[in-house]
């Protein structure tokens, strides 16, 4: 029966194949290489020696999602993955080749290479010229990308940049101080004047798309009701805000803090960190990424961030239990954003740059890795 | 809806509601508007009267909204005199919404949910017992075959074993469930015996590529896509489903082409389905005008098992 329908099949194959036939790679193909290029310089590959910066230790867990088969519910890699080391030039580049007995087949791609510590200008250059395949983009930079014809990919927003007031320092512990920046800061214009729209504003710990819920968190600036809060207080309010010393984006929004605060009457002054937070920071920006698309899972990393960086705020959550509905998530997010320990400005997106021969590449959900054991190469190496 | 209402009858004072309905989801403008009268009949059933004026003594407003898990119903209500909203949340499953449709004189595709798993899957097969009282679910991934039977809420793990091979299954591996030829076809593997007697089936090496490769149909302009001819007809020409174009990346479609002879040009009837993502296997269902689809759900990331069934809309 198959036999006779495979026959049919392949003259009809024949037959149907008309003039208008358009061809359209949808199979995958195996062979050539893959060159990538990030940010972050990454000196060892050995989970035991910590990342010089956040940077690092994120572009540290891409490389093992690739080398490795899985992650173990503690975090650590197990297992020969989909690509194996082939050459290794710590903090420069890395070049892997692919694994013919992965357990999930080989990958399609016979080898990646990808270059290390390219400035975010660069590598939006070397997209533009075809001279490399991957390159992740800042979000700020997304929208100058696409004009360039560069391809981009834009993840569902899963990365939240938040205002998070330090435990303990005198000038934020009055919550109306907290509630009065909260409510000055105008979140739209970070949005789109500095990210130039790519990205959302956020009221809530979670994402709309995540938790369904975060319509019901107010991004909107109220400066009126900000301005009576801070007049209450005397002396006036004054806080020093502190801010990744090497990230631009967190450059600019503590930038726009300062005058939004100061139209509230409070005044901030920005401080950028080079290495550990100094001391005399009463509230810095922080970027929260999720690691599930699941909204229960994501609310509990986040308040595990809260506890290990000894925050208040996460009383709130400390009933939620496993299987939490919609409605106790929701209150559990209430209940740290009402305290104004931790106030969410926007939800970023991963935005990548992708060069027009790679093919099958999707955008990953949070806490999966980048799915390159899957992309596939279209057409002749450059 | 129950609970909803429930919660909002439960501390609201006033017997007048002004109700309002938002819908944020992915619910068409139909289900929505089912959902705003069955939400209205709940509360009228509860005693209130429904006033279309926002003067009434509390408003109320149902916002249909989704999430990663399901769809977030959220009912809001403010009495007039109340300080304070309150807010209700109920999560509710998201169901199946590949749909049908069909004009006249063409091919009309309806498909049917039959299985989902977070693994690959690369065929199926639905065996059903003679007095149709019972079914039972074969599953075919990259070196893996499942049975699972059907009972009233869900399907039971019953019998499976694993195919043996010496290099890993391909990434792209392919593989079909043949019921009527009593095979399962892997790269470069064919398990024979009776399907619906599993523990007499035995696997060995095969050679023959062209089983897995050559049963594609090709339909001009959809030369990499999936395929399959049915085996019905409708007004006397051919039927063949063909998904999409795009890559496996994207959300895909299944549409149907009619066909005068197997020399001739194949024309598209009828209204495409739509999927979630790509279709990555398209099979004959035996001698029915039915087929079997693969589909990678890209929302949920499940492996998908559907019957497309055509018929013939006159």
């Amino acid at each position: 029966m198959l036999r006779r329908l495979a026959a049919v099949s392949l003259a009809l194959g024949l037959a149907l194949a008309g003039a208008t036939r358009v061809e359209t790679a949808r199979r995958p193909r195996y062979g050539g290489t893959l060159r990538v290029e990030i940010g972050a310089t990454v000196s060892s590959l050995d989970p035991a020696i910590a990342a010089a910066n956040s940077e690092e230790a994120a572009a540290k867990v891409q490389l093992a999602t690739l080398i490795y088969d899985h992650r173990n519910p503690d975090k650590t890699f197990a297992g020969p993955g989909a690509f194996r080391i082939s050459a290794w030039e710590p903090g420069k580049s890395v070049t892997l080749a692919a694994n013919d007995d992965c357990r999930g087949g080989r990958p399609f791609v016979d080898s990646i290479e990808m270059r290390m510590g390219r400035s975010a200008r660069d590598r939006l250059l070397d997209l533009e010229l075809n001279k490399t395949d991957f390159a992740e983009i800042s979000p700020e930079q997304a929208r100058r990308a696409g004009e360039r014809s560069v391809r981009i990919s834009t993840s569902q927003p899963d990365e939240l940049l938040a205002l998070v007031f330090v435990t303990g320092r005198h000038a934020a512990e009055d919550v109306r101080v907290r509630e009065a920046m909260a409510r000055a800061i105008d979140r739209a214009a970070i949005v789109n004047f500095i990210l130039q729209k790519t990205g959302d504003p956020a009221g809530g710990l979670l994402p709309q798309w995540s938790s369904g819920t975060a319509f019901l968190f107010s991004a909107a600036p109220d400066i009126l009701r900000a301005k009576e809060l801070s007049s209450q207080i005397t002396p006036s309010p004054r806080l020093v805000l502190g801010y990744d010393f090497g990230d631009p984006l967190e450059r600019s929004v503590a930038e726009r803090i300062v005058v939004n605060a100061r139209e509230a009457g409070i005044t901030v002054t920005s401080d950028p960190i080079q290495r550990s937070a100094p001391l005399h920071l009463d509230a810095v920006l922080e970027r929260w990424r999720m690691e599930s698309q699941h909204p229960r899972e994501s609310l509990a990393n986040f308040i595990d961030v809260l506890r290990t960086e000894s925050i208040d705020g996460g009383e709130a959550c400390e009933a939620l239990p496993a299987a939490a509905t919609p409605e106790q998530i929701y209150g559990c997010e209430r209940g740290v954003v009402n305290g104004y320990r931790v106030v969410p400005l926007v939800w970023l997106p991963q935005v990548y740059g992708l060069s027009a021969r790679v093919r099958d590449w999707k955008a990953p959900a949070p806490g999966e890795g980048w799915p390159l054991a899957d992309v596939w190469l279209d057409g002749e190496a450059p | 809806m129950q609970s909803l209402a429930a919660r909002v009858a439960a501390s609201t004072a006033h017997a007048t509601l002004a109700f309002d309905l938002k819908n944020m989801s992915s619910l068409s403008v139909v289900d929505a508007s089912s959902i705003r009268d069955a939400m209205q009949a709940e509360l009228i059933h509860r005693g209130f009267r429904i006033a279309s004026t926002p003067s009434a003594g509390t408003e109320v407003r149902l916002t249909l909204s989704g999430g990663a898990d399901s769809y977030v119903w959220v009912a809001e209500w403010r009495g007039r005199d109340e300080p304070q909203t309150h807010t209700a949340i109920v999560a509710v499953p998201k169901a199946s919404d590949a749909g049908a449709n069909g004009t006249k004189n063409s091919v009309r595709l309806e498909s049917k949910l039959m299985w989902q798993q977070p693994d690959r899957l690369l065929d199926f097969a639905v065996l059903t017992s003679p007095d149709n009282s019972a079914s039972t679910i074969v599953t075919l991934g990259p070196g893996r075959v499942r049975w699972y039977s059907s009972g009233a809420f869900q399907s039971e793990f019953s019998h499976g074993f694993d195919v043996g091979r010496k290099t890993p299954w391909p990434r792209d591996a392919r593989g079909i469930i043949d019921v009527e030829g009593k095979k399962v076809l892997l790269p470069e593997m064919e398990c024979q015996g009776d399907i619906e007697n599993p523990t007499q089936m035995k696997c060995i090496p095969s050679k023959d590529a062209a089983q897995l490769d050559g049963l594609r149909i090709r339909v001009s302009g959809h030369n990499d896509s999936e395929s399959a001819l049915l085996g019905d007809r409708c007004d006397g020409r051919f039927v063949i489903l063909a998904s999409g174009n795009g890559d496996w990346t994207q959300p895909d479609t299944i549409q149907g082409y009619a066909l005068t002879d197997l020399e001739g040009q194949a024309t598209v009837s009828g209204s495409p389905i739509e999927f979630d993502g790509p279709v990555l296997a398209l099979y004959r269902e035996g001698k029915q005008s039915a087929a079997r689809a693969v589909v990678h759900n890209l929302k949920t990331g499940n492996y998908e098992a559907y019957i497309v069934t055509a018929t013939c809309s006159r």
